[in-house]
């Protein structure tokens, strides 16, 4: 995948719905559910969880203008869930993870010494959160504000359209983008409605390469 | 057992020492004190008003929360089972009133108090919805009460549920709380645990429940359900001190038994079983049969409450005889600090209480 340099200002990108995004090179993502098997040791509950993971497919569009990243994710919601209005309710959610080791995988969100991080949107948050995690079950969530991470989310026609902006430079216990090296990049969705939260979700699988250009 | 943090859920070690309560279901008779107690001290905070760690219902009954017997967890031959959510609703909402219409308005007999949920609908349920409706036909209509709080097990399912691992189970003494730092509000120790024990904060969007009252407990002084009860149904310490009244009933005696046991949670609550009323036959003559079917409390205590009965009705024989039982000495409870396992700590200093005081 592709982060494509352009000369549009941030700040017009950061809404979801702007006329920019329609002709933007959008890649899809097919999405399945987190098999959760592998978490035996973390959640012997959560290892037989079984009707997770309703998102199928999801689109992305990266792009950066040499000081700041945008990236916008959107997917099919027929209704969004944005407000815990029963204890039994959750909220839709969606995050980007990149990996901060070579080795690290996405699978298992990173292993000790294997760091990621993840960009974690909330519907209903004002600010996403930045998450560092070594594998599941270890995940430290900050505010978002603290490394300036910021996303806006629409819902609007069945869609959630959320964009993530980040400087390409931050703190070295974060992922940095280098024009003209690559990284890797994968994604995660949780249908609100559907009960979905933690390891219940819909992941696009390992990382695959993202090249940011130069 | 105890969960190292970071480690795993195969790592878990047994508690050295386990606090435990024991209640005679012979004594309780629905006051409801313990629950005023609890929920004055821990949840009239933000986010809480609908949680009642300590309960109690009518059994026969849906329970609290409602139908929690119905919402699955547990484990079933050391398997996890999947549960489901409760809701508001299911845990008896927060009503409020429409107290300034009746009082204030000049309405007189037009207006009546009114119930509305906290999201403003008319009420379908709430907390003892079913109170003594009991089981049974008129004249053998039986209803015992139920209280009920977080058990504190020793396989806690909530603690192997949490995959954030914000559940811990202290290795001095058997509590198991929820670092409300760590929880993310995941709610699968809800789905998890079999009672039901552990309710959603959906301001702080974490989950919480009984602490045992250990910020008492470390000061010497018994949790306040146990501490309050007037019709002195509590028995309270350390399971392994073998002076305490825990110990005699639950390990000397054996006539203490935890609730559904075939949840596989070993849960650190025991109940002296409820000795039934006697029915009456056809003619409205006496029986010496029980009106509470032995069944049912088999399918809330297991096969053991048989003998736990029958030692029951022999120990009451035997006092009925003017013959000594210790068995009865311990229940009937003349001296009331006996119960409770050396914590018998004042939660106050003696003082003139200026109004509003915590017990």
């Amino acid at each position: 995948m592709k982060v494509v340099k352009v000369s549009t200002a941030a700040a017009a990108l950061s809404d979801p719905l702007s006329p920019y995004w329609s002709s933007a090179a959008k890649e899809r993502l097919s999405m399945m559910p987190t098999p959760l098997a592998m978490v035996d040791e973390v959640s012997p509950f959560l290892a037989i969880s079984n009707d997770h993971g309703s998102v199928e497919e999801a689109e992305v569009a990266a792009l950066h203008d040499g000081r700041t990243l945008t990236l916008r994710l959107s997917w099919a919601m027929p209704k969004a869930a944005d407000k815990i209005d029963d204890l039994d309710r959750f909220v839709d959610a969606a995050a980007v993870i990149f990996p901060l080791a070579r080795n690290a995988s996405a699978m298992t969100m990173g292993a000790k010494g294997q760091p990621t991080n993840a960009w974690y949107w909330k519907a209903g948050k004002p600010h996403p959160y930045d998450v560092i995690a070594e594998g599941f079950g270890s995940s430290q969530r900050h505010d978002g504000a603290t490394s300036s991470l910021s996303a806006r989310a629409i819902h609007a026609d069945g869609r959630w359209h959320v964009v993530f902006q980040r400087p390409l430079e931050t703190s070295r216990d974060r992922v940095r983008f280098v024009p003209g090296k690559k990284t890797g990049i994968a994604f995660a969705i949780w249908d609100g409605r559907n009960r979905e939260r933690s390891g219940r979700k819909s992941f696009s699988g390992e990382f695959i390469p993202l090249e940011i250009a130069g | 057992m105890v969960y190292a943090p970071q480690g795993s859920k195969r790592d878990l070690v047994k508690a050295k020492r386990q606090l435990a309560t024991v209640i005679d279901l012979n004594k309780c008779m629905g006051c409801q004190t313990c629950v005023v107690a609890c929920k004055n001290l821990w949840t009239v905070r933000d986010g809480t008003d609908h949680m009642r760690w300590m309960n109690v219902t009518t059994y026969p009954g849906h329970g609290y929360p409602r139908d929690y017997e119905h919402k699955g967890g547990g484990f079933r031959d050391g398997e996890p089972q999947p549960g489901v959510l409760t809701t508001m609703s299911d845990c008896g909402d927060h009503f409020q009133f429409n107290h300034d219409e009746v009082l204030n308005q000049g309405k007189g007999n037009a207006a009546r108090f009114e119930p509305k949920t906290a999201s403003g609908e008319t009420p379908s349920w709430g907390y003892n919805w079913d109170e003594d409706r009991g089981g049974g036909e008129w004249p053998n209509g039986y209803r015992f009460y139920l209280p009920r709080m977080c058990y504190h097990c020793s396989n806690p399912p909530c603690l192997q549920a949490c995959p954030t691992n914000a559940i811990y189970k202290r290795e001095e003494d058997g509590i198991v709380l929820i670092d409300q730092e760590r929880c993310r509000g995941h709610r699968h120790c809800v789905e998890a645990c079999p009672y039901k024990a552990i309710y959603f904060n959906p301001v702080h969007e974490t989950s919480e429940k009984c602490i045992l009252c250990f910020p008492r407990v470390e000061k010497k002084i018994a949790p306040a359900c146990n501490r309050q009860c007037p019709g002195r149904t509590r028995a309270f310490g350390y399971l392994d001190d073998v002076e305490s009244q825990v110990h005699k009933l639950v390990r000397v005696w054996r006539v203490a038994l935890p609730l559904h046991p075939e949840y596989g949670t070993e849960p650190n609550v025991y109940y002296i079983p409820p000795w039934s009323p006697l029915a009456y036959d056809d003619e409205g003559k006496l029986t010496d049969q029980m009106r509470i079917p032995v069944s049912q409390l088999e399918e809330l205590f297991g096969p053991a409450v048989r003998q736990s009965l029958e030692l029951l009705g022999r120990e009451r024989a035997k006092k009925r005889k003017g013959e000594p039982s210790e068995l009865m000495d311990i229940l009937i409870s003349r001296v009331w600090e006996d119960r409770f396992g050396g914590f018998t700590e004042a939660p106050l200093e003696p003082h003139a209480a200026k109004g509003g005081h915590k017990s």
